[in-house]
């Protein structure tokens, strides 16, 4: 018997299809919110177990990738504000982060551009970086990250247009 | 202003991965969620186990108390007989381990062996 075959109502999802499927751009979508590797590492992990918990559960395997990236995001989530109770200093996520991605390995100094880009979203906020790279760097539809987020379509649309408007103003001005 | 500076960095980040990190990864990932299937599995072999103790143990307890009182039997004999030690033969040692547990803790069967002790 395949251990990792769980069968859902819809169809039959094996975990390791998932897997294969959604590890890579779940990585980078966590890395991208956590920004340290290793932090993205414990938290993609995390959110393995997690959708190996509930794929059983599934309804529709259509919906499976805005529940995987849910799932990945909650993880996120969880893992910022457990970072910020911790902190022993008073600065919020946005310069920890910051302070992270100027020190940290695994990082390509070399480009410039990309990082001052990094920089301006790590000075949005949690809500907004979100929105932000789920539609511009995963390239889901309003839809998609409303079924990942909860958040209302209308919310999103100005959402992403006030991120985007205020990157572009980081770039411009630093 | 323009999408131009969203368009010159595109979507490449500064962010990079030690090298083979994405192969190693996979298999952490499987074996960690290896890991928690036989964590689950024994979980619900023990849930399942007590289950079955706490069952025989009610339906001891009630054939004990349900039998009509003819005054010649008390639990003690009624355990002794050949049927019981049949039964509790084909108890496996968590079931039995729990049987005991439970009628060691029993008030009624404790006070009942009181009873017959003083009297």
């Amino acid at each position: 018997m395949n251990i990792f075959k769980r069968h859902s109502t819809a169809e039959a999802v094996s975990f390791k299809e998932v897997l294969s499927t959604y590890e890579q751009p779940l990585y980078w979508h966590i890395r991208r919110m956590v920004v340290v590797h290793e932090d993205a590492q414990d938290v993609l992990q995390e959110t393995f177990i997690k959708i190996y918990r509930g794929l059983g559960s599934l309804k529709s395997s259509e919906a499976l990738k805005t529940w995987v990236y849910r799932i990945a995001t909650n993880e996120c989530l969880r893992h910022l504000q457990r970072k910020r109770e911790t902190a022993l200093s008073t600065i919020d996520n946005g310069e920890m982060l910051t302070a992270s991605l100027m020190e940290g390995e695994h990082i390509d100094y070399d480009k410039e551009m990309e990082m001052k880009f990094q920089k301006a979203l790590l000075t949005l906020s949690e809500n907004q970086r979100l929105v932000f790279n789920l539609r511009y760097y995963d390239e889901m539809s309003y839809d998609e990250i409303h079924a990942t987020t909860g958040i209302s379509v209308d919310s999103l649309k100005v959402t992403y247009h006030n991120a985007k408007e205020k990157v572009k103003h980081y770039m411009t001005e630093n | 202003m323009s999408n131009d500076i969203l368009e010159k960095v595109g979507k490449k980040t500064p962010f990079t991965v030690p090298e083979g990190f994405f192969e190693t990864m996979h298999s952490d990932i499987l074996k960690a969620v290896e890991k928690e299937q036989k964590r689950k599995h024994r979980a619900t072999i023990i849930t399942w186990a007590m289950s079955a103790a706490a069952a025989t143990a009610i339906a001891l307890i009630s054939f004990s108390v349900l039998q009509p009182s003819t005054g010649s039997q008390s639990t003690q004999d009624m355990l002794a007989d050949n049927n019981s030690d049949t039964y509790l033969t084909n108890m496996s040692d968590e079931e039995l381990d729990m049987w005991i547990t439970l009628t060691n803790n029993d008030e009624f069967l404790n006070c009942d062996n009181t009873i017959e002790t003083i009297y």
